[in-house]
This record gives C-alpha cells, sequence and structure tokens, in this order.
C-alpha cells in the first residue's frame, strides 16, 4: 500500500510517501523554496518525494493523507468570524475566496494533479497523537498534543493502546497556550511561528516574577480546563497582530519592534512566558498522569519543541517520547500512520530527505575549482581529520547522507564545534550564524557517555528536551547556557553510524565523546539542503572547513 | 484642587503611555514578518 502525506497552508507544508506503513521519504517546501516556514502549496516537496520513491504518477498511490479535516476547519473560522460580522468583513472574503480553490487540497490534488484515488482527512490534533504515539515503542500510552490551533482543538490527551489513539480530554479555541506563546514571541519582536525558541533562549536571562503575576491573571481553571480571557487578543478576528492596547497596558511595557534593542525588561517578559507555559503545561501533564493509566507519555504538536518544559515531565511519567517533527509537517506523516491498518513498523528514523550521489558531489566541487580546494578521503581518514579539525578549534560543516525531517539538525546538515573552547559561542553566534548573541547552542553526545554527562532519564536522540549539564564534569561552555542547561543531543550507532564514529574518535582525542552541532545555516535561512548551497554558505561565512560526504573541502 | 491636578496629571500620563502602544500596534501591523494569520 503505497500513501502520501500532506500539510499545508498554515505553516510548515511537507509531503511524505509511506510504503506498507513504512515512511521512505519525507521533506518540507522550505528546503526547496528557502523560505523559511513555507505554507504554500508544497509542489516541489511533491515532485522530489514521488521522484524518489520511483512514483511516475500520483494515480499510483493509493491513498493521499491530509493532515487535517478542512471543513471542520472552515466552521471554526466561518463561526469565529461570525462573533465580529463587520470587523471581519474582508478577511471572510478572502479567506472563502482562497478556500475555493487556492487554498483548497481536493480541488489541487483532482483538478492540478489529476489525482482519482482515495483522499482522507485527519483531524489535526489526532494527526499529531498518530505521529507521536505510533513512532514510539510504546504498547501504551498518555498522548499530549498542545499547538496553536487545528479546527477546534488547541489541546488534547488521548490514551494510547495498540493501534488504538482514544481522545479523552480537549481544549478549544480560542483557548490557546501555542497562541498565548507567540503572541509574547511577537510582543517581543520575534515573528511568531518561528521566533519561540528565541523567547525559550532569551529566558534563562530575566527574572519570571517581574511579569509572571500579571500574566496569570488573563487565565481561569475551570474545572480540569484552561479559559484565556479574550479581551487582550486579536485572534479572533486579525490577521496582522496578536494582541491588542489592553495587553500593553497590562504589561506595562510597549512591544518591542524588530530592530530596538533587547532590554531587561524583554528578558524578564521571556522569562516569565516560559515559566507561565511551564506551570500551564505541567498541569496538562498532570492531567494526562491522572485520565490515563500509563507510565509513557507521548507528545506531540509544535509546543512538543519546547525543551525546557518537555523534560519537566518527567515528575509524572518514567518515559516520555517526543519525535522528530512534532508540529504540523510531522502531521503528514501520523495522518498516514493512523490510517495504516497493517503492523506498526520502525519509523524512527529522521533521515528522509534528499542524498546526493558522489558524481553530482564532485560535479559542484569542480565547479567551485577556482574558490575551494578538495581532497577525497576514504572513510575512516574524513572521520579522523574531521575530529582533529574539532578538536583544534576549526568549525567544521558536516554535509552527510539523507537530510534530516525536521528543524533539527541531527548530524547530517551540521555546523561542528568543540564544547571545550569558551569564546566558540561568541564566535558562531557573531561570525559564522550571524545572529543573536544570546542565543545558546547544543551538543551531541555519545549514548553511552551522556548519563555521566548529563542529567538525563533516557536517551534523546532528537535533540528536544533542555537539560542540566552536571556538577563536576569537564567545563563545556560552547554548548552550556547560562543557567547551566543544554539541549543534548545522543548518539548510538544503530541512528547515524558516521556521526557516531565521529563523536567516538572525538572522545578518543579530547577526552570528551560531545561535538557542538547547530543547523548548517545562517540567521532567518533555512537548512542547507544540496551541495551547491553548503559550498555558498561555506564561502560566505567565517567556516574553516566543509566536509561532503568524504570530501574535506577548504578555501583557497 | 491638589487632587484634580493630580488626577490630571494621571490622565496625562496614561494618555500618553496609551498613544506609544497605539503607535507601536500600528507600526507592527505595517510589518510583513508579523502578518500572523490562524484562518
Amino acid at each position: 500500500m503505497i500513501q502520501v502525506g500532506i500539510s499545508a497552508f498554515y505553516h510548515d507544508s511537507a509531503v511524505c510517501v509511506l510504503k506498507d506503513g513504512e515512511v521512505i521519504v519525507a521533506a518540507e517546501e522550505e528546503r526547496f523554496t528557502g523560505l523559511k516556514h513555507d505554507s504554500s502549496w508544497p509542489e516541489k516537496a511533491l515532485q522530489w518525494c514521488l521522484y524518489e520513491a520511483n512514483i511516475i504518477d500520483l494515480n499510483e498511490v493509493d491513498e493521499v493523507c491530509w493532515y487535517e479535516n478542512t471543513n471542520t476547519k472552515k466552521d471554526r473560522v466561518i463561526r469565529t468570524f461570525n462573533k465580529r460580522p463587520f470587523r471581519t468583513f474582508f478577511n471572510r472574503l478572502k479567506f472563502l475566496e482562497s478556500s475555493k480553490e487556492e487554498k483548497n487540497p481536493e480541488f489541487i490534488l483532482r483538478k492540478k494533479w489529476g489525482y482519482n484515488g482515495k483522499i482522507t482527512f485527519v483531524d489535526h490534533h489526532l494527526s499529531h497523537a498518530a505521529f507521536s504515539y505510533l513512532t514510539s515503542s510504546y504498547k501504551d500510552a498518555a498522548i499530549l498534543t498542545v499547538d496553536g490551533v487545528g479546527e477546534w482543538e488547541t489541546v488534547t490527551i488521548s490514551k494510547g493502546d495498540g493501534e488504538n489513539i482514544d481522545k479523552i480530554y480537549s481544549i478549544n479555541f480560542p483557548h490557546s497556550l501555542g497562541m498565548l506563546y507567540s503572541t509574547l514571541t511577537a510582543y517581543l519582536g520575534f515573528k511568531p511561528n518561528e521566533g519561540e525558541y528565541k523567547v525559550m533562549g532569551l529566558a534563562p536571562y530575566g527574572n519570571p516574577g517581574v511579569f509572571l503575576n500579571k500574566l496569570q491573571t488573563i487565565f481561569k481553571h475551570p474545572g480540569k480546563k484552561f479559559e484565556i480571557s479574550q479581551k487582550y487578543f486579536t485572534w479572533e478576528y486579525d490577521d496582522r497582530i496578536m494582541f491588542n492596547n489592553k495587553f500593553c497596558r497590562l504589561l506595562g511595557i510597549p512591544p518591542r519592534l524588530p530592530e530596538e534593542p533587547l532590554l531587561q525588561e524583554h528578558k524578564d517578559l521571556a522569562a516569565a512566558c516560559q515559566k507561565l507555559y511551564e506551570l500551564e503545561f505541567l498541569r496538562l501533564v498532570k492531567i494526562a498522569s491522572i485520565l490515563v493509566d500509563s507510565k509513557n507519555l507521548v507528545l506531540g504538536g509544535g509546543c512538543a519543541y519546547n525543551g525546557v518544559a518537555n523534560s519537566k515531565a518527567y515528575k509524572y511519567f518514567n518515559s516520555i517520547h517526543i519525535p522528530f517533527h512534532p508540529s504540523d509537517a510531522g502531521s503528514a506523516i501520523g495522518a498516514c500512520l493512523l490510517k495504516y491498518k497493517g503492523t506498526r513498523k520502525d519509523n524512527t528514523s529522521p533521515f528522509l530527505g534528499p542524498k546526493f550521489h558522489e558524481y553530482e558531489i564532485a560535479r559542484v566541487i569542480e565547479s567551485y575549482n577556482t574558490k575551494i580546494k578538495s581532497y577525497n578521503l576514504s572513510n575512516k581518514e574524513i572521520i579522523k581529520k574531521t575530529a582533529s579539525l574539532i578538536n583544534s578549534g576549526s568549525v567544521v560543516g558536516w554535509f552527510q547522507g539523507r537530510m534530516e525531517f525536521g528543524s533539527r539538525a541531527l548530524g547530517n546538515r551540521s555546523i561542528l564545534a568543540s564544547p571545550l573552547i569558551p569564546d566558540m559561542k561568541a564566535k558562531l553566534n557573531e561570525v559564522i550564524k550571524k545572529r543573536e548573541g544570546f542565543r545558546p547552542f547544543a551538543p551531541s553526545c555519545l549514548e553511552k557517555d551522556a548519563f555521566k554527562l548529563f542529567n538525563i532519564k533516557e536517551p534523546i536522540p532528537y535533540m528536544n528536551q533542555v537539560v542540566t549539564v552536571k556538577r563536576g564534569v569537564r567545563p563545556m561552555p560552547a554548548i552550556t547556557h547560562i543557567d547551566g542547561s543544554a539541549r543534548v543531543q545522543t548518539v548510538n550507532r544503530k541512528q547515524n553510524s558516521k556521526y557516531y564514529l565521529l563523536l567516538q574518535e572525538l572522545k578518543r582525542i579530547s577526552g570528551i565523546g560531545v561535538s557542538l552541532n547547530t543547523s548548517f545555516n545562517f540567521k532567518d535561512q533555512t537548512i542547507t539542503m544540496t551541495p551547491k548551497e553548503a559550498i555558498d554558505r561555506f564561502l560566505d561565512c567565517e567556516m574553516d572547513y566543509l566536509i561532503i560526504e568524504n570530501y574535506l573541502i577548504e578555501k583557497v | 484642587m491638589k487632587k484634580l491636578v493630580n488626577w490630571v496629571k494621571m490622565c496625562y500620563i496614561l494618555w500618553k503611555e496609551e498613544r506609544k502602544y497605539k503607535k507601536k500596534i500600528k507600526e507592527l501591523k505595517k510589518r510583513d514578518p508579523f502578518n500572523y494569520t490562524n484562518f
């Protein structure tokens, strides 16, 4: 059975192809268009996925699964508009017009792609839950999904039992934890739906107490649910801004424009936002532990990228699984997995994107022969050489195999450096990644050593929990945030053998099997996909070396 | 009389603050990166 999963028209458009319940390929549209969080119809990603899966015509596909229910979503939008018919008049026209053809997946698939097969629409949060639960190794689990908004739901708790997912709790729009976090992201001068991780990185520099009480006044807790007072927000009628004057008055500071400096009050607000999220998130985790009789927790939805909050869920559960792409793009896979009725396959690998053959790489390298020097080494030599370069303080671009599906570079499209060098963080932020200086870097660590270096409860293969660095271990200033935390990725041989061997070699020469690992991109860019992009970016910054498969590349 | 002056002063401060917020919100609405939509 061949299935194609698609998500689009909100943020993070993506496509995946599954054969008999196994994900063969998956890619996000943004990597092809270069537009971060591209939400348009994933034309290029779909073309590439079909080509890579040897599908000539879309009609060879048995089922196309759409990650949300478009009719229910339309119902929510219209009902919300009906509350303010005059104020939303133009937005209503715009929405109704776009939902006829331009943003209608059925129309595009039938008319533009000529697809005659089955199209299935799966509820948004059910897609999240399915992706998270069906890619875990648990037989039973509590599934908590939290995001901005799906059709109506913004939070769900389900019970995962074998192949079944039973929803037992939900909170509906406009009461949304994800949207509140995005609103505060916008308030702090970052782009909503994108800059949330910047708020998370900024939070440890501030004092949450300054704004926490004010923010808590907007919450009510009737029964086991929460309600957010809508008098401060414009989520229901405005598509240009998420808050109003009253919210400014409540906080007592004006919103920050992106170009304005970050002051202590902004750091305090970021800290309060993170603290508030953690409190509400932990409340939901506690409810999940009461409603579902299981010691395993599965997290899904865009909010599952909040690694600081995620790691606190161990208070109520023994084991936690967060998939490699818990936001909407991953739901494309979730929708397919839910509809597949065979036995559950191992879908734990995030390396599902484009891969380039040696002849393609050699051709690209040759076209740059006036600007770079390259050496084709053996597997063993490239690992030894890269490890020694990292250990000597060089910053190395690491481009290997299939691209990761998801926001994290997990060792195939990464920039690597030594975690032991104190000024490495500043160098990477200012000179190489060209981004805000407060932002931390994450470490990749050999799985077997991670328990000795970090306070972790179980392996974290997808870098989605923030934990503290253990006291008394060798200082790793480049990857330790101001509060002593790190968003660690544990690596084992099965997961990524070449990267594992590199970390092993690093351990042999430096005594510590840890590397700083940051995604191969600059500020506000998508992660590098092709060898050409990798070389262009390498030439455009002060990166010392670039490794593409077994080619060691240096500037002339 | 003193109370009235204080009240007027407070109203002026609040009005000034409000104007500042409104100006910022207007500016943010113009910015393309802040084109945010949930529909």
